[in-house]
């Protein structure tokens, strides 16, 4: 078997009509896929930036994965929430980002969005900051059920990775 | 001190002093960071304190020179003791010295604290001790504090009970603690120096650094931890590992101890101390009494009253506090291990300090690592430890993760998978867009069923809006649509026609009439890596009369088939003429590729032969299995040539 190592950060995220925001991010990757070390889960701190553009996190990932298959390459999916100066925490986006195939360093930018909400939906949002949600959050890195969906366009989460890869040639397999 | 060969090298080859050259230092409060891989059990610092200055001797330089002579030579003695060469070097050094007196200072330094009893200027002696890791010197003071605990004693009190009941059964100790000038409090002892708290500004010792709230927030923020922290055994620390911390990962746990120094106030401080102490007992005493007072009890008055004037004629200070008022105690080192190795100094070591104490007592102070060292073989010895373990660490990883790996389906010798994203879009005018995607195969290429069953080479993203993207200046619409593909070949050929995507951007409106907005297509690259593209589109120019259809009834220009886009289906002509269409620009779509290549173990079998194809290893089965290969694949192929005759 070949064995992945991801390493890298969430650096933080622009962007977004407002700052106050906090990343829940996970790693999806196929059936054939094992989990060596790591944590492929996590959630950010919130961050009030100063100049409200650039939230930063910081937020470390170090995943060693050991595969029996190119296919179902891992994916990081992330669930940007702001929170409010009443601590309610409200669904700012859905991002998600295939982990590079390449070796090396990679600085990436993941797009988010969100469901539009209906008109009564949104004054619900408004006064009660209950935003809506995906019911499955499959949706977000998986495009089949997708143009069910109208949604915002909302900010990017940036991400530096870099990616160590072992014994993928002995299978015949080039990365680049 | 024996050597834990669990650990990679000894304290003292790692520990290294960030400062080339000593020189003097005033301030007590800098840290300085080291690592070891040695446990910390092994530590040794050799804490060396000299009183340079006095009421009587002012002029401190003449001083130093005198102190440094004079102990100069003792010290050396006394750290080279158990090394013949450097002992020998000192002795031409001094040659002024009587073979006898240094005969002397080896015999008493031998003893695990000394006092050196000669000086030349008239100074109190300097003062050695060597301190191991977390042990505990008792003070003059704790010799009183200790000597009764009371009725209810706390853990750490109990043990120091016990232990100083030890030392004092020995008549030669009892002696020494007297003249102790350095002591220290463990990690058991939750001492809390001030002086740690707030860092004072140097050159600025009259002021008071911090007002007293703030003084008073530190000590608490300390407190918190330290009682969180302090487990009765190492046990209890590995259950609940870190889970009291207030703030997690805020402070990483670690185990601390004080080198403490011990001095002598000067007569004015002692009585500001005594007026001090005097006027808490009296406050205790008189809230005692209004205690009393309120129920009534009348006739123990006059016998408090008594104690009142007693105290004033300071015949009732206990011997705790009769230490405290004649003697201080200073922070001189703290050294703090954290859990990941590293070792905090505060100050460091090899450095000398200087420090007054009162108004006219000047010491210097300075630390030296005297931990043993390991030898070169105890290192390999180490080093041969760590491989072995590493050896079997990898091993038990490398059962776990196997050796198998997916098999690409036979005869087909290469696969290509795409792992792509359809980013965003931008420059289309519109509220909201969505984009439709189709990857054609061409001959030869085939979709991978056997290992990823049910994949659509085709679909639609959400339909999302525009958002202004400050860095670039324009408005964006982010999709963050994922898509995939796992394709097949014979082999990898770049001269055949490769998969293309086909792009069309749509957009749909309030009557959900759909428009039609770009078209683009993207030739999936030959090589595998990561790709970052941006794609131009156009769409068919609309007549007059089209327009006015498009903004009535929604009419759209859109094509039959897309892969006129690029070379139209079934084109095999000399010159492509699209000649007589007109198009407008659009926007521009952007996509990311993630591109894999894998190719099958037939094709690896190639790396095996030399340059005339002749198999490199002489292994029989290997080569029965490539011509068993082999026959297959011919077979395959006929019949492939077969089926393209029957079409």
């Amino acid at each position: 078997m070949a064995e992945v190592h991801i390493i890298g950060s969430i650096t933080g995220a622009s962007g977004f009509p407002s700052a106050n925001l906090s990343c829940k991010w996970s790693m999806v990757a196929g059936e054939e896929w094992t989990l060596l070390e790591g944590s492929i889960k996590g959630h950010t701190q919130v961050d009030l930036p100063v100049d409200a553009r650039f939230s930063v996190w910081s937020h470390p990932i170090d995943v060693h994965y050991s595969t029996k298959s190119i296919k179902g390459w891992p994916k990081l999916q992330f669930q940007i929430f702001h929170q409010d100066r009443f601590g309610r925490n409200e669904l700012y986006g859905y991002g998600f980002i295939h982990v590079p195939t390449t070796p090396g360093m990679h600085e990436l930018e993941c797009m988010t969005w969100k469901p539009l909400a209906s008109n009564s939906n949104k004054l619900w949002e408004f006064f009660l900051g209950a935003s809506s949600q995906l019911r499955d959050t499959d949706v977000i890195h998986n495009g089949a059920d997708r143009f069910r969906l109208v949604t915002a366009t909302m900010g990017k989460v940036h991400l530096e990775l870099g990616i160590i890869l072992r014994n993928f040639s002995n299978y015949g397999i080039s990365m680049n | 001190m024996e050597l834990n060969y669990n650990s990679l090298s000894s304290i003292s080859s790692l520990l290294q002093n960030p400062f080339e050259d000593p020189s003097l230092q005033t301030s007590l409060n800098s840290t300085t960071y080291y690592r070891s891989f040695d446990s910390i059990e092994n530590l040794k610092i050799k804490a060396h304190l000299v009183k340079i200055a006095d009421i009587n001797h002012r002029n401190i330089f003449r001083n130093i020179r005198d102190v440094t002579n004079t102990n100069k030579d003792q010290y050396y003695k006394e750290v080279t003791i158990d090394d013949n060469n450097d002992t020998e070097n000192d002795k031409s050094n001094n040659n002024n010295n009587n073979d006898t007196l240094s005969k002397i200072d080896k015999s008493k330094s031998s003893s695990h604290s000394n006092i050196n009893s000669t000086t030349t200027s008239g100074l109190p002696p300097s003062y050695e001790t060597e301190i191991r890791w977390q042990e505990k010197i008792f003070s003059p003071t704790e010799v009183f504090k200790y000597a009764d605990v009371g009725t209810y004693p706390s853990a750490i009190e109990r043990k120091h009970h016990l232990q100083l009941e030890n030392i004092l059964s020995d008549p030669k100790t009892k002696n020494i603690i007297k003249k102790r000038q350095l002591f220290t409090y463990v990690d058991a002892d939750n001492h809390i120096d001030q002086d740690m708290l707030y860092p004072l500004i140097e050159n600025m010792t009259n002021e008071e650094p911090v007002t007293k709230l703030a003084k008073r927030k530190l000590t608490v923020r300390d407190k918190k931890r330290h009682t969180s922290t302090n487990y009765e055994d190492e046990a209890d620390r590995l259950i609940f590992p870190g889970v009291h911390n207030e703030q997690p990962g805020f402070y990483s746990s670690f185990r601390e101890m004080h080198i403490m120094g011990y001095f002598e106030r000067g007569e004015k401080d002692k009585e500001e101390k005594m007026l001090e102490i005097l006027s808490k007992k009296k406050a205790n005493l008189k809230k005692k009494d209004d205690d009393e007072d309120n129920k009534g009890n009348e006739e123990e008055d006059e016998e408090k009253q008594d104690l009142l004037l007693s105290l004033e004629k300071k015949n009732i200070l206990t011997n705790v506090e009769e230490a405290e008022v004649n003697y201080v105690e200073k922070r001189l080192c703290t050294i703090r291990a954290y859990e990941n190795g590293w070792i905090s100094m505060t100050p460091a070591y090899n450095q000398k300090y200087r420090f007054t104490i009162g108004d006219y007592d000047v010491y210097e102070f300075s630390l030296e690592n005297c931990s043993s060292q390991l030898t070169s073989q105890e290192e390999q010895k180490e080093w041969d430890l760590f491989e072995t373990v590493d050896k079997k660490r990898m091993e038990i990883r490398n059962y776990i993760v196997g050796k198998n790996f997916q098999e690409i389906p036979e005869m087909l010798g290469f696969r290509i998978m795409i792992f792509g994203e359809i980013v965003s879009a931008r420059k289309f005018e519109e509220n909201s867009i969505y984009i439709q995607y189709s990857l054609e195969l061409p001959k030869y290429w085939k979709k991978n069923d056997t290992n990823s069953p049910k994949q659509m080479l085709f679909g639609n993203t959400q339909s999302t809006d525009f958002i202004y993207d400050p860095p670039t200046d324009d408005y964006e619409a982010r999709f963050a649509y994922p898509f995939e593909f796992d394709l097949l070949n014979a082999h990898y050929d770049p001269f055949i026609k490769w998969p293309v995507i086909y792009f069309h951007v749509c957009t749909k409106d309030k009557w959900c009439r759909n428009t039609t907005l770009g078209y683009g297509y993207y030739n999936i690259p030959w090589l595998p890596g990561h790709y970052d593209e941006t794609i131009n589109t156009w769409r068919a120019y609309p007549s007059i009369s089209e327009r006015m259809g498009q903004y009535f009834v929604g009419r759209t220009l859109t094509l039959e088939d897309i892969t006129y886009v690029n070379f139209p289906k079934g084109f095999n002509k000399k010159y492509l003429n699209k000649y007589g269409f007109q198009t407008e620009t659009s926007g521009s779509i952007r996509i990311r590729l993630n591109i894999v290549h894998q190719i099958g173990s037939f094709h690896l079998l190639n790396s095996n032969k030399d340059d005339n194809g002749f198999l490199k290893n002489n292994n029989l089965k290997e080569i029965s299995d490539a011509l068993l290969r082999a026959r297959k694949r011919v077979e395959f192929l006929r019949q492939q040539q077969q089926n393209k005759k029957n079409n």
